[in-house]
């Protein structure tokens, strides 16, 4: 009884007890085949892993120029709209558009309703101060024109006036001459010599223009 | 004991190497542990001449060893150093990544300063010669030409020069050419294999509002240093922190999986400005307009909320393109409104009519008899209107500009209480706006009684645009003054916050001593001006200024400084604008030269703000008794 609970020794294998089939040895030929054939996986795989880092990485440039291409153009860009938003251009554009700064504002109190305030459109007589520079020039040029007209129609008038006057004075010369020839009407004489101015007035009249 | 004898079993056919034992036990789970071993078997082929292949081995890998060995001797051994330095100078590159500085904006993002990628375009004519000889078919110097031309405009033949230029490697062709326009360039020479123009990666700082409040932001050098305005009192943390590159170069770019160390860097922190560009640009006319009719030599003009201190506008007239700072009219180039003293002249009355009412001295009814002139130390003081001896009250001695009548209310304070009062309106102080080359002003605490009287009404003391504008703000806002500032906020490029130091507001007189000078004020616009100062639906309070300049070339009294204040609305003070316009020709009254822009500038700026209308008519107060 003792004898069979006790632990049997284990049975050692035996290399020489393995069966004939798997004991056949392999030729240096297959050895050698067979290194070569790991080492020919094995740098094959190399090859690939590297093949495809240099992808990676001829990717990652192209991105990377991609990407500073498109920081760029973005700078390019908001510079533009920068330029385009900015007050100095804003300013100009409205002056173009012959806008002026508002002078009349209304406020509309959205809980009643009431607008309070001035509601009237802008004028180009608002807010005299706030001009530009050529805006300025461009009412003192307007406004000098007006003036130069006035004055050549002043002048003109003037002139008229004078023309008149010499005329009528020719005319009166010429009365009077006759007037001298007939010397002894002296009753008619005295009559006439009153009308030069009458008719200095009438010849200046039709030359002031209607509506000026 | 079944159990037993399988584990013993199976122990056994574990390290047994045949196929047979483990077959024989009959139980899956030991035919699965014998059909693992013979697939283990099969592959177990035990080699034939072990001791050959052996030392083949070993020679291969000693062989390997020396050669690694030698190596490693001819690169450590012999000259490590030289080896190192030429390896890192051959494989390694540095590149500085320059940080792009903050911008600047007004309160509502507009732009004022901004910095754009930007390049020099430069070549070297020896390639471009070189190219001349390989390809003798090709006008290569036309071709490349031709390309800058329909890129970046300019002459032809410039850029043939250019091309050409004899002794060089590097001959700049352009500067200050958007890297993008640099890039579709480049792109094109690229296409038509035209090589030797390069980039110099130089960012330029765009102002796109031109000339608006150009002597405010200042510009940067040719070197990038911002030196004038806000470019230079903020460079340290506009400017930021370049970043650096370390990577390795082979022959083909680039190696991959080599060192590649980048430290980005750090853009510099973006300013806002409290500035408004709408209300800047049109003070700016208002003030050009101003010196063009008055042929003065400057004027300057500051727009405020005086709730706060943030200052709206600070325009003046001439001014500059920061982009063009080259070519601007140096007398245009400092900032009028801090760095020139002058005396304030009527419009200081204001400050000392605040400083009687808070001392309790007088009411805008107070009652004082106006002599003809009076005598103050060895001079006389007399007034604009030569008038006789008159009745007025406190607010027609101001409304009328009385020199005389404030002369004597002002007696009512010592001198060391006067000037208290100046100095707690901020008078020769700076008052620390955030604009650089501020000026103290004069303001002498050993002031004489003479003096004294002279100051009530705004001479022997200085004060530039920016304090006197501050101490009236803070006497308008119902006595609290706040410092002026320029700055909104700042953020860093990480989008935190940057603290931006404030000073505090603090109590200069009462709010009873503020209405009463409001009060007075208003007769200004109402009575004395007949409402011309006025305008409609908003109740206005002002004061209008005319003094004598002293001319720095003389020391004496020559030409006149004129400027207005005003501030609506007088129920709800919030908005406050003060011009000065320096040396008028010809018409010289601060009711002519100054006040009409201050007052359409108001007219703009009330509604703007939201500043509520008026409910009450203007009021007119008792000038006599």
């Amino acid at each position: 009884m003792s004898a069979l609970l006790a632990p049997q020794p284990l049975r050692r294998p035996a290399v020489s007890a393995a069966p004939a089939a798997a004991q056949r040895k392999m030729s240096g030929l297959v050895f050698y085949a067979l290194v070569g054939l790991m080492l020919a996986v094995g740098m094959f795989g190399l090859l690939l892993f590297n093949t495809h880092i240099q992808e990676r990485s001829a990717e990652l440039a192209n991105k990377r120029y991609e990407a500073v291409a498109l920081i760029e153009k973005e700078s390019a860009l908001q510079a533009d709209l920068d330029a385009k938003s900015s007050s100095a251009t804003l300013s100009k554009k409205a002056d173009e558009l012959g806008l002026v700064p508002p002078a009349h504002v209304g406020y509309l109190n959205v809980e009643t309703g009431v607008v309070s305030g001035e509601t009237k459109a802008a004028t180009a007589a608002d807010l005299k101060t706030i001009r530009t520079e050529r805006q300025q020039m461009a009412e003192a040029k307007a406004k000098a024109e007006a003036k130069a007209v006035a004055e050549a129609k002043a002048a003109g008038e003037a002139k008229a006036a004078a023309e008149a006057k010499a005329k009528a004075a020719a005319e009166a010369k010429m009365k009077a001459d006759a007037q001298a020839q007939a010397k002894t009407d002296g009753a008619a004489q005295i009559k006439t010599e009153t009308n030069p101015h009458q008719l200095a007035q009438a010849s200046a009249n039709p030359t002031v223009q209607p509506g000026d | 004991m079944k159990e037993d004898e399988t584990g013993r079993r199976s122990h056994s056919s574990r390290s047994s190497h045949s196929s047979r034992t483990s077959t024989q036990t009959g139980t899956s789970r030991l035919r699965a542990t014998g059909e693992r071993k013979t697939y283990n078997s099969r592959l177990r082929v035990p080699l034939a001449e072990t001791r050959g292949r052996h030392t083949f081995a070993l020679i291969l890998i000693t062989a390997f060893l020396v050669v690694c060995a030698g190596r490693l001797f001819h690169l450590q051994g012999l000259d490590p150093d030289a080896y190192a330095a030429e390896a890192a100078a051959s494989a390694s590159r540095d590149r500085t990544i320059p940080a792009i500085r903050g911008t600047i904006t007004d309160r509502n993002g507009v732009v004022l300063a901004k910095s754009e990628l930007a390049v020099d375009v430069v070549c070297d004519p020896t390639q471009i010669a070189d190219q001349k000889q390989k390809w003798a078919k090709r006008d290569i110097v036309a071709e490349i030409s031709a390309v800058l031309v329909r890129h970046f405009g300019g002459a032809d033949d410039e850029y043939r020069e250019l091309l050409t230029a004899a002794d060089t490697r590097r001959s700049v062709l352009r500067k200050a050419v958007p890297a993008a326009t640099f890039r579709a360039m480049s792109e094109d020479l690229y296409k038509q294999k035209l090589y030797g123009v390069y980039r110099e990666n130089r960012p330029i700082r765009q102002y796109p509002a031109k000339t608006m409040a150009g002597s405010l932001i200042g510009f940067m050098d040719h070197q990038g240093q911002g030196v004038a305005g806000l470019e230079y009192l903020l460079k340290d943390q506009l400017e930021g922190k370049p970043g650096k590159e370390t990577f390795e170069m082979g022959p083909y770019g680039r190696i991959p999986l080599s060192t590649d160390v980048l430290i980005p860097p750090t853009p510099g922190t973006d300013f806002q400005l409290t500035l408004d560009s709408d209300l800047q640009s049109n003070v700016e006319l208002a003030v050009a307009t101003a010196v063009r009719n008055s042929g003065a030599d400057w004027g300057a003009a500051l727009a405020m909320n005086i709730k706060t201190g943030e200052i709206y506008a600070l325009a003046q007239a001439p001014t500059y393109d920061p982009a063009q700072f080259a070519q601007a009219d140096p007398k245009s180039m400092a900032n009028f409104a801090v760095s020139q003293a002058y005396e304030p002249g009527s419009v200081h009355k204001l400050l000392t009519m605040a400083a009687l009412a808070d001392a309790g001295k007088i009411t805008p009814d107070t009652h004082v008899v106006v002599p003809p002139a009076i005598v103050s130390g060895d001079a006389r003081i007399t007034d604009e209107d030569g008038h006789g001896e008159i009745r007025l009250t406190a607010r027609g001695i101001l409304s009328r500009s009385s020199n005389i009548g404030t002369t004597l209310l002002a007696r009512n304070l010592d001198r060391d209480q006067y000037v208290e009062y100046m100095k707690k309106f901020g008078l020769g102080a700076k008052t620390g706006v955030e604009i650089p080359g501020e000026i103290a002003g004069f303001l002498d605490s050993g002031m004489t009684d003479a003096m004294k009287d002279r100051a009530a009404f705004g001479q022997s003391i200085s004060t530039t645009v920016i304090q006197e504008g501050a101490a009236l703000a803070g006497v308008f806002n119902g006595g609290m003054y706040n410092p002026p500032t320029i700055i909104k906020s700042a953020t860093r490029s990480d989008g935190k916050p940057v603290i931006i130091p404030r000073r505090e507001s603090r109590r200069i007189i009462s709010k009873a001593a503020s209405d009463m000078t409001l009060d007075m004020a208003e007769n200004v616009v109402t009575v004395e001006s007949q409402g011309f100062f006025g305008i409609p639906n908003f109740r206005l309070a002002g004061k209008t200024g005319t003094a004598q300049r002293v001319d720095p070339s003389c020391g004496c009294y020559k030409g006149y400084v004129s400027s207005y204040a005003s501030v609506g609305t007088v129920e709800d003070p919030s908005i406050m604008v003060y011009l000065v316009i320096n040396n008028p020709k010809g018409e010289f009254m601060g009711a002519k030269v100054a006040a009409p822009y201050v007052r359409d500038v108001l007219r703009m700026a009330l509604p703007k703000y939201g500043v509520a209308l008026s409910t009450q008519q203007p009021r007119k107060g008792e000038e006599e008794w």
